[in-house]
């Protein structure tokens, strides 16, 4: 009852407690609950431990490439070495396109694997006979989802699918032979449909390949035997590629390879988001213990009276620590409502059975923190006892303030540079901010044939401004490298050049200039030439006794001149430093068609355009114009008819290409996925930002307005004494001022090298000027002097005969 | 029932120790009615705050019901002044928060009372103090007058066996300070030991001893005075 009548008297502060302490519960319970998530991956299989992924590390150097997948055939390294007990190998169908009855539909989770797939992995089987899956050829396993998507039913085993691996021309067809329950949340890749190979030659191309150790071994020893092997049987003349063996459940956090199965989790951001959590439980918590010293010395009259009649400190700690208990139950509830709606966004579930007892103890541990907190300054003050009970002026606790202004100025200097950083990314990318650029990204083999015919029908219409074609979609990786040969370059060993190939108005299209030279190409080779000079390079390797043949396709691929654009990065990697020297060279990539890439000679230069994505530094590239390996179409539009444009496009599409579904974004969009995780990491701590600065500001604004109930009797004698309101404003802000600059001064460096590590992650970076640290700053200060004003204003303007008859 | 023999307190400050109090030896026997005067500074608070064992005296030894004041324990000291001390102040003190009637009861909620114990307690002050219907009302509600009697009937409610008045009557008009000192006199006589800090002659007249204090020094001690007459007398 005395309780709830404290509560009612101290509304205001026990509202900004349970604001803030609330807030605190719900991100530490998020966060905790997200951090277990995140390093429970793929902790799920029983045999987890003993479970690796083989990597290869290969072309040191600039051209260094590092996927996530092998190439090639290790069934050998399995037979050979029998601490590897098992091996499954994950191929994947690409941007598959899945056709069941007459609906179709792409798939990025299709893979073709081993028959030891469910030995290794522990995922779920519904229905099938899962020791038998992938022994014979033709069988499919699929997700529970795809069963009822598409067939309604769980009972599907012996019907019928197809699938079109995105390289092959035809449909394969499927026998489904067991139901999989949907891979959980928390695996390293979902696959929604597994199918046998049909020859080994399927499993021999690249594959994501895990290995299952026998308990006990020594994986460094494996790792070096296996090196040691390789670089041994090494016959290329370059240096044996690198073997990486990488633990199953290292994959989510710490992954970075190109070409990963799925977007991986991040360590650094598990890191930020722990840092945020606890910046704001900081700032919460500080919040409480200012504002219950200063319930502590407006209540000390009270204190002292219970003293004098025969209250013992003990007893008077117990009634202080049963009312925290009430705004902890208060502000715990208030929290798990926050988490459990917040939950649910993020497909966390809080009353899971395995993490009911952590979450009981958060709570717990809270509730203990609180009460120690509000009963500390009944300990740490001196209460003198004495019969004159004076409520005397109590110093307030300036420093948590100032803790805590040095979290906030943090947290904000952190979200300018973060966002910066961001923006800054977006805008090094090439058609970054077009609006109007449509991307068709990752197109199956066949209509990447028929992609003149395409763009000759949407050039027919004049919604389309532009149509050309690349290798890779916009924001991902180049990865293939090639040997080559340049007039004047002593090449050294081992060196090689990335190769990316667009259509020839490529740069024109997206708005890139040549640093030297030209990137108008005039001619260039029709899809016709490209088959024709494919066949011809197989005739000549298969040492073809077709003469005429041979004679015929040489003559129509013959007496082209292969136009190549270098970029900047290759220029440094050959150590030509003036791009205009590099013009008229003559250049070659030896590819493994010589036919489909002639010698020609370099007519461009272009700047590091960072087409691919900006974590890694751009590679060294040269470019060339053919079209048979663009997978990514780039169509830009008529910005005023954007709807009518959209149309036509699809209907040139289901003309062209009728069997396959036609999939488009923005490139705006494009990029944006590629970065998801740092959008990610920047909302969530320009969120962290925010609550940090408004939790402060409530923080500050109950220091003020305590402060000013004290100071009335002050300020009444000061205004009574001449002083103007604008003086009593500067002196009462001052004081406030002054820690908010001590506040700057530590919290600027510990932010710089903070954002300095985090910027590290990135190839290319913003600068940390000085002046975001200002701005943090001087936001900062601004919240403060506004709230503190607010309170001083009040004070400074009352009627001072009031504040002193109040006496 | 109290014995202070060679009483100083005194503060050092960085060159020069400040005496409140030097040498006071006092005896104040169980039913005395006893008022301390003097003027402002001369220790009077302190005494009684040392009697009332919230302060310890810097010398000297100090005797209550026959216990060693200054060697007893923290937790014995609070058990003391629960079961035997009450306090009142000038400015009242009451729990601003508190209703008159929690007021009340607070000591004997630290003293262990059961609830309906503590209930019958308190009913029985505030129908003794003609209370019972502003038991409800925060101390602001009420006028000095009323306040003091709520602090009253909270001093006692423990039973205790001195009650310690720190001019009492400093914050209200001459009537309402008159009706308390009756009613303190009253308490005096059902045997509650009385030691009263007041400025005021008349109302110091209401004790059966005074004794004047002035710069820490007993400067007149009315019980001396009367044995000494007594003694002449007897001469």
């Amino acid at each position: 009852m005395k309780v709830f009548r404290r509560v009612k008297q101290n509304l205001q502060w026990v509202l900004i407690n349970v604001t803030g302490l609330s807030i605190a519960v719900a991100c530490s319970l998020i966060i905790l609950l997200y951090i277990l998530q995140q390093t429970s991956y793929d902790r799920f299989h029983s045999k987890a431990d003993y479970i690796y992924r083989i990597t290869l590390e290969s072309n040191q150097g600039a051209s260094s490439i590092h996927p996530a997948r092998v190439y090639g055939d290790l069934r050998q390294m399995v037979t050979d070495y029998p601490v590897i007990e098992r091996m499954v190998r994950l191929v994947p169908f690409r941007n598959a396109i899945v056709k069941i009855g007459d609906q179709k539909f792409y798939s990025r989770n299709a893979f073709l694997t081993d028959s030891s797939f469910f030995k290794v992995f522990d995922f779920k089987v519904i229905s099938g006979n899962s020791k038998k899956a992938f022994s014979q050829p033709g069988q499919v396993f699929i997700s529970r989802t795809l069963a009822i998507k598409y067939f309604g039913t769980l009972d599907v085993i012996g019907k019928e699918i197809s699938i079109l691996h995105q390289q092959d021309p035809n449909f394969k067809v499927f026998t489904i032979d067991g139901v999989m329950e949907d891979f959980p949340a928390n695996s390293h890749f979902h696959a929604d449909l597994l199918s046998s190979f049909t020859s080994e030659d399927d499993l021999t191309t690249w594959s994501y390949t895990y290995f299952l150790i026998k308990k006990g071994t020594d994986i460094n020893a494996l790792r070096g035997t296996l090196q040691q092997k390789m670089e041994s049987e090494n016959k290329s003349g370059n240096p044996a590629p690198v073997i990486y063996l990488q633990k199953l459940t290292d994959i989510h956090l710490f992954s970075h390879k190109s070409r990963e199965i799925e977007n991986n989790g991040e360590i650094r951001s598990i890191v930020l988001l722990v840092s945020g959590t606890i910046i704001i439980i900081f700032i919460a918590l500080i919040n409480f213990f200012n504002l219950s010293r200063v319930q502590f010395i407006s209540r000390l009259k009270s204190i002292k009276v219970k003293l004098i009649n025969g209250a013992s400190r003990g007893i008077l700690a117990g009634e202080i620590a049963l009312e925290s208990l009430l705004l902890s139950v208060l502000s715990i509830s208030v929290g798990l409502v926050i988490a459990i709606s917040l939950s649910r966004h993020l497909g966390i579930s809080i009353f899971d059975p395995d993490r009911i007892v952590l979450v009981f103890l958060v709570v717990l541990g809270f509730i203990f923190t609180i009460a120690l907190l509000s009963v500390l300054p009944l300990f740490t003050s001196k209460i003198v006892n004495d019969i004159k009970v004076t409520s005397r002026q109590e110093n307030l606790y300036t420093y948590p303030l100032l803790i805590q202004f040095t979290l906030a100025v943090t947290a904000i200097a952190a979200t300018i540079v973060l966002n910066r950083q961001m923006d800054y990314i977006n805008r090094q990318h090439p058609a970054s901010q077009n609006a109007n650029m449509m991307v068709i990204p990752d197109n199956p083999w066949e209509s990447i044939q028929r992609y003149e015919v395409f763009k000759n029908e949407l050039l027919n219409s004049t919604l389309i401004t532009a149509v050309t074609a690349a290798m890779e979609d916009p924001g991902s990786d180049i990865l293939d490298a090639v040997d080559f040969e340049m007039e004047g370059i002593e090449k050294k060993e081992g060196q090689s050049i990335n190769i990316f190939t667009t259509d020839s108005n490529f740069f024109s299209s997206l708005g890139i200039h040549p640093l030297a030279g030209t990137t108008e190409l005039g001619f260039t080779p029709s899809q016709k030439w490209e088959s024709d000079a494919v066949e011809l390079s197989q005739l000549r390797e298969n040492k073809s006794s077709d003469k005429q043949k041979l004679a015929e396709l040489e003559k129509r691929v013959g007496g082209y001149r292969e136009k190549y654009i270098l970029n900047q990065s290759a220029l440094k990697m050959l150590g030509i430093y003036n791009p205009g020297k590099a013009i008229g060279k003559r250049f070659r990539i030896n590819f493994f068609l010589p036919d489909l890439f002639p010698e020609g000679e370099i007519v461009g230069v272009v700047p590091d355009f960072h087409y691919t994505n900006l974590h890694s530094e751009e590679k060294p590239l040269a470019i060339a114009p053919r079209k048979m390996f663009n997978y990514c179409f780039l169509i830009s539009i008529d910005p005023k008819q954007r709807g009518k444009a959209i149309a036509k496009i699809a209907s040139a599409w289901q003309k062209i290409n009728p069997e396959f579904p036609l999939q488009y974004e923005f490139i705006t969009d494009t990029y944006r996925k590629v970065y998801a995780g740092e959008y990610a990491q920047t909302r969530v701590l320009s969120l962290f930002a925010l609550i940090s600065i408004i939790l402060s500001a409530l923080g500050i604004f109950a220091m003020a307005a305590f402060s000013m109930q004290h100071r009335i009797k002050e300020i009444g004698i000061r205004k009574v004494n001449g002083a103007k309101v604008f003086e009593i404003l500067a002196l009462i802000n001052k004081d406030f001022i002054k820690w908010i600059a001590i506040a700057f001064v530590i919290a600027t460096p510990v932010a710089y090298f903070a954002m300095r590590k985090w910027l590290q992650n990135f190839a290319y970076k913003t600068e940390l000027s000085w002046w975001i640290f200002a701005v943090a700053g001087l936001i900062a200060l601004g919240i403060a002097l506004l709230t503190v004003s607010w309170q001083s204003w009040k004070a400074a303007t009352r009627n001072p005969v009031e504040a002193l008859r109040y006496e | 029932m109290i014995s202070l023999r060679h009483i100083y307190k005194y503060y050092d400050s960085k060159f020069q120790r400040t005496f409140v109090l030097k040498d006071i030896d006092l005896e104040i026997h169980e039913g005395e009615f006893f008022t301390i005067m003097g003027p402002s500074g001369a220790g009077k608070s302190t005494l009684l705050n040392i009697i009332g064992m919230l302060d310890e005296p810097s010398e000297g030894e100090y005797f209550f019901l026959d216990q060693h004041v200054t060697k007893l324990s923290e937790k014995k000291k609070v058990e003391f002044h629960r079961n035997y001390v009450g306090f009142i102040f000038q400015a009242f003190h009451l729990i601003d928060e508190l209703t008159v009637y929690e007021n009340i009861e607070t000591p004997l909620i630290y003293k262990g009372m059961k609830v309906s114990v503590r209930k019958s307690v308190v009913a029985d002050m505030l129908d003794r103090f003609n209370m019972v219907a502003k038991k409800d009302l925060f101390p602001a509600q009420l006028s000095g007058g009323q306040q003091q009697l709520v602090a009253i009937a909270r001093a006692i409610a423990g039973k205790p066996k001195l009650l310690l008045a720190d001019e009492p009557t400093g914050n209200l008009h001459s009537d309402q300070g008159k009706q308390i000192m009756e009613l303190l006199k009253s308490l005096n006589k059902e045997g509650i030991t009385i030691i009263q800090v007041t400025h005021n002659e008349e109302f110091a007249k209401y004790g059966s001893r005074i004794i004047r204090l002035a710069d820490g020094l007993i400067s007149e001690d009315s019980g001396i005075a009367t044995a000494e007459k007594k003694t002449n007398k007897t001469k």
